[in-house]
């Protein structure tokens, strides 16, 4: 409870959540006028947000946008969902800070994800209620992302692909080094000498020079220090061992 | 009438696994399988280590299932490994059944409902992993390897010198040597290590483990 004067103010909470929670401004953009304006004053009377400009969301929509930059750019479009992709990096490479929502129709779920990974915050299905509308402003403005459950599943699925490539990737770096290569980086790793290493595997220590010289190279540094910590960077080694 | 969905549990606690098949068996519409499951269900709610580990394997050996982590703390990053490593989707630990008869028939209707923070990381490692990938073209073929060729380049994957190939193979280095000098031209690479690398992405090579063995 506040005390300010010996009085209670009670509402004194509420004024500080409402200064923090400063007003969203909006812009809208939407090429059928009707629909624009009364979206427009549906949301204004949210109470949540500042509507700074509504235009049509054509050509002109990036200069206007330029002279009226808002916290979320509301758009709804009859741009083809195939050249929307591009429009949306448009917009976030001339205005970085500002979160895009979509009201589309989204002919596929593909397109969907494209518009997403362009930088949309969030793309929202046409038949949506208009609380939805107001809910999916303020998830965008938290930097969060609005995705039908459709496209969700393809961006997951995009991702499980570029992990099994990733996963791929890291095996094949593995073949960089022999097999004799990769015992030879675990020895110098725990910290044996060449003379050292060439008793242990019954080589020459001009060999095993050899050896070290090619490890370096296959992996780019110039030390074997360099060797043991790209080694362990990439996991191929787990754990330091002493005393072996 | 919607056909079975057939679901394999993998994985945790066996009191856990068998209150979940109760519930699946007595859920019209799910039936257990132990060979071709649509749905392969992945505790990870004791051991996420291990969890994440079945979750790669699996999605080798039932490619055409999809994987349903179950049990997980929260959502956060820990999400992304396990979606990276092939689930189709998840549900936390606070999941009520009804949750998982539901997540399971939007995932037959291709649908995934998450958070919208989960979402926004979902697109923000993508963006990462497609920023991140080197940028390699892949040869799209080559000219065709002799029958001599190829087995030169499987003994130099296994990491064989010009010399012990010689002796393997019964011919002498100078012949290895054009050999080598042969392989490296058609795959159009500079160094040994190359070669092996290039083969193995145009499948000239068997990469050199089994499904099951990625770690």
């Amino acid at each position: 409870m506040e005390h300010v004067g010996g009085v209670e103010v009670e509402e004194l909470p509420e004024t500080r959540q409402g200064a923090k929670r400063r007003l969203l401004s909006l812009f809208i953009a939407d090429p059928h006028q009707l629909f624009r304006e009364c979206l427009a004053r549906a949301l204004g009377r949210a109470g949540r947000f500042d509507i700074i400009d509504r235009t049509e969301s054509g050509t002109t929509l990036l200069e206007k946008f330029a002279l009226h930059r808002a916290d979320v750019l509301v758009l709804g479009t009859d741009v083809p969902d195939a050249e929307l992709a591009g429009l949306i990096r448009g917009i976030v490479a001339l205005f970085p800070a500002v979160k895009v929502l979509i009201l589309g129709r989204a002919e596929s779920n593909e397109q969907v994800v494209e518009c997403l990974l362009a930088g949309a915050g969030g793309f929202l299905l046409r038949d949506r209620s208009l609380a939805e509308v107001v809910s999916a402003i303020e998830v965008v403005a938290r930097g969060e992302r609005v995705c039908p459950p459709g496209a969700m599943r393809l961006l997951f699925v995009r991702l499980g692909a570029l992990g099994r490539e990733r996963k791929r990737r890291e095996r094949l770096d593995r073949l960089d080094l022999t097999p004799r290569e990769m015992e030879i980086l675990r020895l110098i790793a725990d910290d044996l000498t060449n003379p050292e290493i060439a008793a242990r595997l019954n080589l020459s220590v001009h060999t095993v020079k050899n050896h070290v010289h090619r490890i370096l190279e296959a992996l780019g540094v110039h030390s074997r220090w360099g060797a043991v910590n790209h080694a362990f960077a990439k996991g191929w080694l787990q754990e330091r061992r002493r005393g072996v | 009438m919607e056909p079975t969905i057939s679901v394999m549990i993998l994985g945790g606690d066996r009191v856990f696994a068998e209150a979940l098949e109760a519930v699946i068996t007595g859920t019209e519409g799910l039936c257990l399988c132990t060979d071709t499951p649509a749905i392969v269900l992945i505790d990870a709610s004791f051991q996420p280590a291990e969890a994440l580990a079945l979750t790669w394997s699996a999605r080798e050996r039932f490619p055409e299932a999809q994987i349903m982590v179950l049990g997980l703390e929260r959502e956060d990053e820990s999400v992304l490994d396990f979606i990276e490593a092939g689930a189709a989707a998840y549900l936390l630990k606070s999941a009520s059944p009804a949750q998982l008869g539901e997540a399971l028939r939007f995932l037959r209707e291709g649908q995934v409902h998450s958070s919208p923070r989960i979402a926004a990381a979902v697109v923000e490692r993508i963006t990462a992993l497609e920023k991140g990938r080197k940028f390699v073209p892949p040869p799209a073929s080559c000219d065709p390897l002799t029958a001599r060729e190829l087995e030169t380049l499987s003994l130099m994957a296994r990491g064989l010198r010009n010399k012990e190939i010689a002796h393997a193979l019964r011919i002498t280095v100078q012949t290895v040597k054009n050999h080598v000098h042969n392989v490296l031209g058609k795959l159009r690479v500079h160094r040994r290590r190359d070669a092996v690398r290039v083969a193995y992405e145009l499948g000239l090579l068997r990469e050199p483990w089994g499904p099951l063995d990625l770690f």
